[in-house]
This record gives structure tokens, sequence and C-alpha cells, in this order.
């Protein structure tokens, strides 16, 4: 298999406090270009921390990321460094993802200068060049680039977080959690369009959420965090068929199937309560 | 497209549309009356020297003369005439708060925004100044500044705007605080942005709002305080008409009661005026905050 273009090597982020909080207990792993790596497990059990590193937000307390084969650094007071600016996140909240006080024309456009100042030229060869094209491939109006994320719908608010990032040319792009706080209806049309475009643009991309059921259809490898861990990789349809840890386990049984018998998880993991509630809720 | 919306679009005229982008708490009967009189105000501040019936330095009429017909406010103890004095007196006595607010607003903004935005060092150095000037009491500062350096108007407004900044610092640093962590701001870090463009960006648009409004309510404090330097000596210089050398003046002559109420009642309604404005403001901005 090709160099991967983003990967984690033993990860550990401790939170300050007494004791401190260890968010990510030594977590490795590797994206590659053309894949979509799906990373699911319940609200507070590190993904968006881990998410957070990965992409230079976040300095780890121990071990490395390695981005195009060179260790990436975090991003300092000065700002990312423009060959850094490939990596890409599109974040959960989609009341916050974007700038309100500006118009959504000029924050696409942000994400087309980067790609410009890293690659040089005009940027990503067969991408759309301008803000209004990035609106269309992402099934908006033109004409939206002049209106205020205010408003527009929290699921056009994340298309158009979408269409920025990628915009950049992203090698990778990291999706925290982007479809978890719209209407059912929507996430897997997003989650759809997400990663579709992704692939399109050659780039790979970790789509981040606690909603097996939607990552299992857009990823081709899943990676299930508990508590920091990494607890079982591989491909999806093989987790989904037979999940080995118990943990998998009792998140696919957590997912309620529409039966009438109102299901709950069939195991329970050592030491904890009713992990899920959070999950399934 | 339903014709009925279409016909109502665009029967709203364009001074319907402009009267309603007035925030709702102007629009009432309070509201309306301190606009005018801030507006009265500001024009008595352009115009007032060209308005008025005697030269406010001329020395010519009788000392001491009572309110009447001819010089509706008196004179004072040199045989000027009072209403002349205030209405050329309020280009002092009202652009240079106006001056005064801007300047510290300005400084107080660039101070918060880069201690908030860089952090460490930088935001405790800074951080620490604000606070050691936060820490004197307001005017009792400005004396002592404006009595260092000098009595002149010059010098006042420098005193008021080195105790007037802090508060701004504050506000906008706690508010770029939590800006900084928004997705937005990280956001365009991931795409390169420089600390300058963030902060041009991302930082100041979403600062400027709550900042203009907690200016507006300051104006009546820095009118309060340049005139309370002025009083004291410390500010405007004889024979420069100052409202509040004006009052100084009619301390000394406490029994004509005219000198001290006309200048007293301009700097009142010049402060009520513009809190009142603040207030609907920061109701309009922030519907949150508690109304009383
Ligand atoms: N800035 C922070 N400071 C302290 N603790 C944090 C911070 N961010 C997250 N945490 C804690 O770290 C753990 C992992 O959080 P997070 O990575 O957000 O999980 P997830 O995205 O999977 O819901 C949680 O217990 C959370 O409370
Ligand atoms: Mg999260």
């Amino acid at each position: 298999m090709s160099e991967p273009v983003l990967s984690a090597r033993d990860i550990i982020v401790d939170y300050p406090g007494y004791p401190p909080l260890r968010a990510v207990a030594g977590v490795s792993l590797d994206i590659h270009a053309g894949e979509v790596v799906g990373l699911v497990g319940e609200s507070g059990c590190g993904k968006s921390t881990l998410a957070r590193v990965l992409c230079g937000l976040l300095k780890p307390t121990a071990g490395e990321v390695v981005y195009l084969g060179r260790t990436l650094k975090p991003i300092g007071v000065a700002g990312q460094k423009v060959a850094n600016t490939g990596i890409q996140m599109v974040f959960q909240d989609p009341g916050s993802s974007l700038n309100p006080r500006r118009r959504v024309g000029p924050q696409i456009q942000d994400g087309l200068d980067a790609a410009k100042r890293r690659l040089g030229g005009e940027g990503a060869a067969g991408a759309p060049t301008s803000p209004g094209d990035w609106l269309e491939r992402i099934g908006m109006n033109a004409d939206d680039v002049n209106r205020f994320p205010g408003s527009l719908s929290g699921g056009q608010r994340q298309r158009i977080a979408t269409a920025r990032a990628l915009a950049a040319a992203p090698d990778v792009l990291i999706g925290d959690e982007p479809i978890s706080a719209l209407d059912a209806s929507t996430q897997a049309r997003l989650a759809y369009v997400m990663s579709s475009l992704t692939l399109a643009q050659g780039a790979g991309m970790l789509f981040v959420s606690h909603d097996l059921a939607i990552v299992r259809l857009i990823a081709d490898r899943l990676l299930v965090m508990y508590q920091g861990h990494i607890v079982e990789r591989g491909p999806a349809e093989e987790i989904w068929a037979d999940p080995r840890h118990p943990y998998t386990q009792a998140l696919l049984g957590a997912i309620p199937l529409a039966d009438g018998a109102g299901r709950l998880p069939a195991v329970t993991p050592p030491g904890t309560h009713y992990p899920l509630t959070e999950a399934i809720r | 497209m339903d014709p009925m919306i279409v016909a109502t679009e665009v029967k709203r005229s364009w001074t319907r549309r402009l009267w309603l982008k007035i925030p709702r708490e102007l629009r009432t009967v309070v509201g309306g009356f301190a606009c005018l009189v801030a507006i009265f105000w500001i024009l008595v501040c352009i115009f007032g020297g060209a308005l008025v019936p005697h030269d406010p330095l001329a020395q010519d009429l009788p000392r001491f003369l009572a309110p009447g017909r001819g010089n509706w406010f008196g004179t004072d103890e040199l045989g000027r005439d009072e209403f002349s004095r205030i209405f050329v007196g309020a280009r002092v006595s009202i652009a240079l708060p106006l001056l005064l607010v801007g300047m510290s607003m300005t400084v107080g903004t660039i101070v918060g925004i880069i201690a908030g935005f860089f952090g460490r060092w930088v935001d405790e150095v800074l951080m620490r100044i604000t606070d050691l000037v936060l820490s004197f009491p307001t005017v009792i500062l400005a004396m002592a500044t404006a009595a260092a350096l000098g009595a002149s108007l010059f010098n006042a407004v420098a005193a008021a705007l080195i105790v007037s900044w802090p508060p701004y610092a504050r506000v906008v640093r706690s508010m770029v605080l939590s800006l900084r962590g928004s997705n937005f701001v990280s956001s365009g870090r991931l795409l390169g942005f420089s600390p300058l463009k963030s902060m041009r960006l991302d930082i100041l648009p979403n600062v400027r709002g709550p900042i203009l409004v907690m200016a507006s309510l300051d104006i009546g404090t820095a009118t309060l305080l340049l005139a309370g330097l002025s009083f004291l000596g410390l500010g405007a210089k004889p024979p420069l008409p100052e409202w509040g050398s004006m009052i100084s003046a009619a301390v000394v002559n406490f029994d004509k009661w005219w000198l001290g109420v006309f200048p007293g009642l301009a700097i009142l309604t010049v402060v009520m005026a513009f809190n009142f404005i603040g207030d609907a403001l920061r109701d309009a901005f922030d519907p949150e905050a508690v109304r009383v």
C-alpha cells in the first residue's frame, strides 16, 4: 500500500486537572489518499481531541503526527504554515463553523486562496475556481455567495464549511461529527456529498461520528474508539457484520432498529454502567 | 411567487424601512426625546459659534445681569453673555468627550485583541497594566495625571484617556478569548491566516457591535470626567468657554444662581441623553441582558 498522507503515532493527550484527564490514550492511525476512514465512539471518548491533534490545532502530550512524511508541528501564534494547509477540518457545530459577520462568498474564497498559495498557479486542477461554482458543486445556488451564514440552515452551513475546506484542495479532510447536529434526512445526504467530493479530489478523509449506522455507509475502514483507545479496527463491512470487541458489539446493539422491540445493548463493557445513553439519544 | 407578498414588499416605503432599522428601544417617546436632545447638542456643537447673539469672550455687558430679555441666561462676573458661552462651550464640552471615547475605545480594543489573541506572556503583561490602571479610582488618577502633566485641555484629555481605556481592553479580551476557541477562527487558522488577518477578519467584526454600545454608554461619563477636570482647574483655561470651568466660577458667586444652573443643565441633558441612547442600544444588541 502507498504511503499514508496523514498518520498518528502513539498520540496521548492529557487535559490538566486533578487528576489529569487522559482524553486520548495512545492512538496510532493512518489515513491514505482516496480512502474514507470512519472513527466512531460515544460522546466523550476523545474523538474531537484526536481530530484536533491530527490537524495541528492541539499539541499532544506525547506522540507525533506525520503529514506527507514530515512531522506536523502544531499551529503556533504565527499561524499554520502554507505547506500544512493541506489538512482541513469541518467542525461539528454548524452555528460556529462560519464567521457570522462575513458573507459566504469571501469565506469560500479563503479556501481557494489557500490552495493557490500552497499549490501555486490556479490551485487544484479540475476543481471549481470561484465561490459560486463551489456552491453549485455542493448543491446550493451560486447566488448564495452574498448571503450571511445567519440566514442559512445548519445543513447549508455545513455544506459551505465543506466547500471552503475542499476549496483549499486538501490532501486530507477531517470531519469532526460534521453531520451530527443535523436532522436525519440531511445527515446521510451530507455525509455522502462530503465523502464523494473528497474522494473526487483524490484526498483522504477521516470521518468522525458517534453514529455507526451512517459511517459504515461511506467508510472503507472503521476505527472504534472507547475511553481514549482504539479498541477495534478493520474494514467497515466486516466490523458491521462481525464485531469482535464487546464495546463494538454494544455499540451495534444500541442502534435502534425499527422493529418496535426497542432493543437495548446486549453487552455492557466491563466497568461501566450504561455508557451509550448519549450515543443513542 | 405570491403576488400579495410582492405587493406588500413594494409598499413598504424607504422611510418606513429606515424607521424599522432603528432599534425598537429608541422608537419610544423617551428614546425619541433623548435622540432629539443629543442631535440638538451635536448641532449646537457644530454651528454654535454662528448662532449666538453675543461674542462669548466680550466683556461689554453689565456684570451679574439676571436672566432676562436679551440675555436669556444672564451674564457672568466679567459681563460675558452666559447663553453665548454655553453654546460656544458645547464645542469643547461635547466634542472632546466624543474624541476621548473614540480614542479610549480604539486603544482599549487594540490592547484587548492583542492580549486575548496572543495569550501567554503578552496577555499577562497587558492585563497586569490594565489591572494596575483599573485599581485606581478613575477621577483621582485622572486628577493626578492632569496635575502632573500641567493644566491644559490637551493634558486633561490625555489624562482621561489614560484612565478610560482599560475597561474596553478587559471586555474585548474576554470576548476574544471565547472567539479564539470558536470553530470559524480555527478554520481560518487551518487555512493559513496570519495573526493579523485572523484578527481583522474573524475577531474584530465580532467584537465591534458590543464595543460600540459600550462606547455610547461611556460618552456621558467622559463628559462628566472632562468637565470635572476643568472644574478643578486642570482642563480648559480661561477665557475659553467650557461648562466645567463655568460651574467652578459659579461656585464663588453662589448667590447668582444662573451661573451654575445653566451650564449644569447643559451637562445634565447631554449626559442623560447619551446614557439613555447607550442603554437602549445595549438592550437592542443584547436581548439577553436583564431589562430594568
Ligand atoms: N478543553 C478541554 N479541557 C478539559 N477537558 C476536555 C477538554 N476538551 C475535552 N475534554 C474532555 O476530554 C474528553 C474527550 O472529549 P472529546 O474529545 O471532546 O470527546 P468526543 O469528541 O468523543 O465527544 C471528555 O471527557 C471531555 O470532557
Ligand atoms: Mg466531539
